[in-house]
């Protein structure tokens, strides 16, 4: 179960991170603006299909040393850890190569002025901002109510729990670390669930106030697929909160009382837990693309000639990492990749990303 | 409700929202009374500087078309006070006038351009 498990994870990840390129929207390649006028250039979709190649070739070569490796029989952790050190290096590969695919279309794009001959312009819809594309974000708090509830039934229920704590799980959802019984580590599963659920909120929150990116060449289809993008981001956060929510209730309430649930429920609810989360993953970044790009067609024959979007690559450090100062977003569309990523000029962003970590950090060390 | 902003042009860009703002509240596609984005989701949607938003919307309340108001934000507020008004826009339209008539354009084909501008701001209407 573990092998059939962790090889489905490997080959999810190296699949997606391979075909990437063609979930992104088409005046974006490997991170570099193209204008409209240079959209179906062959050497474009060349170098897509090429890094899909190279990526993938990576990929299997990687799976087949893991698969050498597995042929000698080695025990569960070191098979879950050469997996995911696999998967790593194949990313980092993949990475590697967006690097050499990057500089390769930039420098095309300078020598041959791209630019030329198009007006760059700024385009915003007032009537966008009347609604909200997202969720509300108190929809956000209703699993934190659970947790509340699980905190008050815990402390309710404190003699039943056993003298050792859970604090680790195996695939099979059966506890296999442990610690001794106190108040804090009895609820520290709770308040990393609490942490989760903060951080789903605030990104509902931040994504319903991001920018609205409009395509002056193609207002209309642009706008239409922006508030798509925001309204499923906000259904994938909603959805991954509430899988979360249920999962780690479920352990909770599985420590609590030890024979509430059957061992063949205990056996599959991880498995279920992980095969959804992939799914909702695949789900949103194929259905929906990069910036919605990949939700409607272009049936509104809004094409403007002449003019095209501003040209944010230098704000773009490695392609990677947004710096903006004049822009007031904390959330920004990812570069390379469906979803979202953060204005590193903001000291917030800051916040955003270690505050979690530090919390989680604290409470695994306190344990 | 689409505003447009042109990097190749030689007006600031706070100058071609206020210019972009003023069409929209001339042909009617916002009215009396209703508010404007907040600074700040408008300066992220067009990636700006918030100053630069500030800036356009205290513009237009200097011209009497925005009220600014503290926590519920830009409102479109129409002060009527004809003479002054008048004078406001005599002074903006006077270089203009004179740039024409030395070049040679006779009142008559001012009132064209006159009566086909408005014309075509009014019918920019989405």
């Amino acid at each position: 179960m573990t092998i059939t498990l962790a090889i489905c994870m490997f080959l999810f990840s190296v699949i997606l991170q391979s075909f990437t390129p063609y979930l992104l929207k088409d005046s974006l390649v490997f991170g570099v603006t193209i204008p409209e006028s240079h959209l179906s250039d062959k050497r474009l979709a060349q170098a897509k299909k090429h890094f899909t190649l190279f990526s993938l070739c990576i990929g299997a070569i990687i799976f087949i040393v893991l698969f050498i490796l597995f042929s000698q029989k080695p025990n569960e952790d070191t098979f879950m850890i050469s997996s995911i050190i696999g998967m790593v290096v194949s990313l980092l590969l993949s990475q590697s190569l967006f690097f050499v695919f990057r500089s390769r279309i930039a420098r095309l794009k300078e020598e041959e002025n791209w630019r030329d001959g198009l007006t760059e312009v700024r385009v915003v819809d007032l009537s966008l901002r009347q609604q909200n594309a997202t969720l509300p974000t108190w929809s956000f708090f209703t699993p934190v109510l659970i947790t509340m509830g699980l905190l008050v039934y815990t402390w309710m229920q404190y003699d039943l729990l056993p003298e050792q704590i859970p604090t680790h799980w195996g695939i099979n959802g059966q506890p296999d670390a442990f610690t001794t019984k106190s108040p804090f580590s009895a609820i520290s599963m709770l308040l990393i669930l609490l942490i989760i659920q903060g951080m789903m909120a605030v990104s509902n929150y931040n994504i319903e106030r991001a920018a609205y990116k409009l395509n002056p060449a193609q207002k209309m289809t642009s706008r239409d697929a922006q508030i798509g993008f925001k309204k499923y981001s906000s259904w994938f956060l909603l959805f991954t909160v509430l899988a979360v929510t249920i999962l780690l209730s479920f352990l909770h309430l599985s420590m609590i009382h030890s024979n509430l649930f059957n061992s063949t429920v205990t056996l599959i609810s991880p498995i279920v837990f992980i095969a959804l989360i992939f799914i909702a993953t695949a789900l949103y970044s194929i259905k929906v693309g990069q910036s919605g790009s990949r939700l409607s067609p272009s049936t509104f024959g809004d094409k403007v000639e002449g003019v095209t979007t501003i040209d944010e690559d230098q704000y773009w450090k490695l392609g990677l990492f947004y710096f903006n100062k004049e822009d007031p977003s904390l959330f920004v569309e990812k570069r390379f990749g469906v979803g979202w990523s953060i204005n590193f000029s903001r000291p917030l962003a800051y916040v955003i990303i270690f505050l979690p970590l530090v919390l989680i950090l604290a409470i695994a060390f306190l344990l | 409700m689409i505003i447009q902003l042109r990097e190749d042009s030689d007006l600031p860009i706070y100058v071609q929202l206020v210019n972009e703002i003023m069409e929209l509240i001339a042909n009617d596609t916002l009215q009396e009374g209703m508010t404007l984005p907040s600074v700040r989701s408008l300066a992220a949607d067009l990636a700006i500087n918030m100053h630069t938003i500030n800036k356009s919307y205290r513009e237009l309340e200097k011209k009497g078309l925005v009220r600014i108001i503290p926590k519920s934000g830009a409102v479109i507020h129409k002060r009527l006070k004809k003479d002054e008004q008048i004078e406001q826009i005599t002074s903006i339209i006077r270089p203009v006038l004179a740039e024409a008539h030395a070049l040679g354009l006779t009142t008559e084909d001012i009132d064209k351009v006159v009566a086909s501008t408005i014309l075509s701001i009014k019918e920019e209407k989405i």
